[in-house]
């Protein structure tokens, strides 16, 4: 589990806030995803992406809010958790 | 014909992927065989590796995979093979396989890879004892690739890997990480022995399409990307595997 940050200084800095809750959404066991952007806008700090379980996707808002407890979180990760009828079959010739 | 059924990053952990589980368990009216380019578990535990071996167990045509980064990160990989092999998959780091599918024969050459980045903008084999590391362990697995591609005579080849061995698939992701998502190493080893087809999985957000520049055709079939459980390809027996 990462180690929860604050609202001052450095820990208010969006770029370093934003490095933070990347760091953490990758390391954390809660959620262990590299592949999650990362964005801040003003106060509020936006996850893009997708992930593969409701549990993971809402996990990554508890992550993300103590890395950057003084903005908001909008949690956009999209959940792939529905079984998926066969795409396509590309054909290699 | 050979029909195959493609996906990475699948990052099962110790909870049920059931949309994963059912589609997987229902391949047998769609495909030959199922490849997978790694990053199977969420860390690499033991817990996950029984869940995952759950999962393919039930998988109703053989499964051939290579591991990713992620599954390195728990430090627990011979348990985590050990396990899937229990559940009849092979697993591949440096090895080959060759299956039979209707007459035909499919050889599979597969390494995790590394990164290290690509022509031009790459990392080079100089400087601190960890550089050197990093970069040797990419040179070390592209040798291995190329010597096991080499190594298969059969009808078609195909190169399956974590990392990428083009930018193409990539496009997508931040420039700034593409060192990190693999290594023109990874394609040059390629070029060198021949292949009909790359599969690799590691960059989320990347593209789907790419070639090498000797013209093998990669393929990233990463499942966030895609954004369903598998991937269908279909070789054409006509078409010999290249020089």
């Amino acid at each position: 589990m990462s180690e929860p940050r604050g609202t001052e200084g450095v820990d208010a800095v969006p770029e370093y806030v934003v490095a933070h809750v990347h760091e953490a959404l990758a390391t954390d066991p809660r959620v262990m995803e590299q592949g999650i952007e990362v964005v801040a806008t003003g106060s509020t700090v936006v996850l893009m992406g997708r992930v593969f379980s409701q549990r993971q996707h809402d996990a990554a808002s508890e992550v993300a809010h103590e890395q950057a407890p003084g903005f908001t979180i909008r949690n956009d990760l999209e959940v792939l958790d529905r079984p998926s009828p066969p795409g396509p079959v590309e054909q290699l010739r | 014909m050979i029909r195959l059924a493609a996906v990475g990053d699948i990052h099962v952990g110790e909870e049920r992927d059931e949309a994963l589980a059912r589609d997987l368990a229902q391949l047998g009216g769609c495909a030959d065989v199922l490849l997978l380019a790694g990053d199977l578990t969420r860390c690499g535990t033991r817990a996950e590796a029984a869940e995952l071996a759950s999962i393919l167990d039930a998988a109703p045509v053989p499964v051939v995979a290579v591991l990713g980064n992620h599954d390195h990160h728990a430090d627990q990989v011979d348990e985590l093979v050990g396990c899937l092999e229990s559940a009849g998959v092979t697993v591949l780091e440096g090895g080959t396989i060759v299956l039979e599918v209707h007459g035909t024969t499919l050889g599979i050459a597969g390494v995790k890879g590394f990164g290290g980045g690509f022509a031009g903008a790459c990392a080079s084999d100089f400087g601190e004892p960890e550089m050197k590391a990093f970069v040797r362990h990419t040179k070390d697995v592209a040798e291995q690739l190329r010597a096991g591609l080499a190594s298969l005579d059969t009808d078609h080849r195909v190169a399956l890997l974590h990392y990428s061995p083009v930018a193409a698939t990539l496009h997508g992701e931040p420039l700034e990480i593409f060192p990190f998502l693999g290594s023109y190493l990874l394609a040059e080893a390629i070029d060198a022995a021949g292949a009909d087809l790359v599969l690799h999985g590691h960059a989320h957000r990347g593209s789907e399409r790419g070639v090498t520049p000797g013209g093998v055709r990669v393929r990233n079939v990463a499942r966030p990307l895609i954004g369903r459980s598998f991937q269908l390809f279909e070789l054409d027996p006509a078409a010999a595997a290249m020089p």
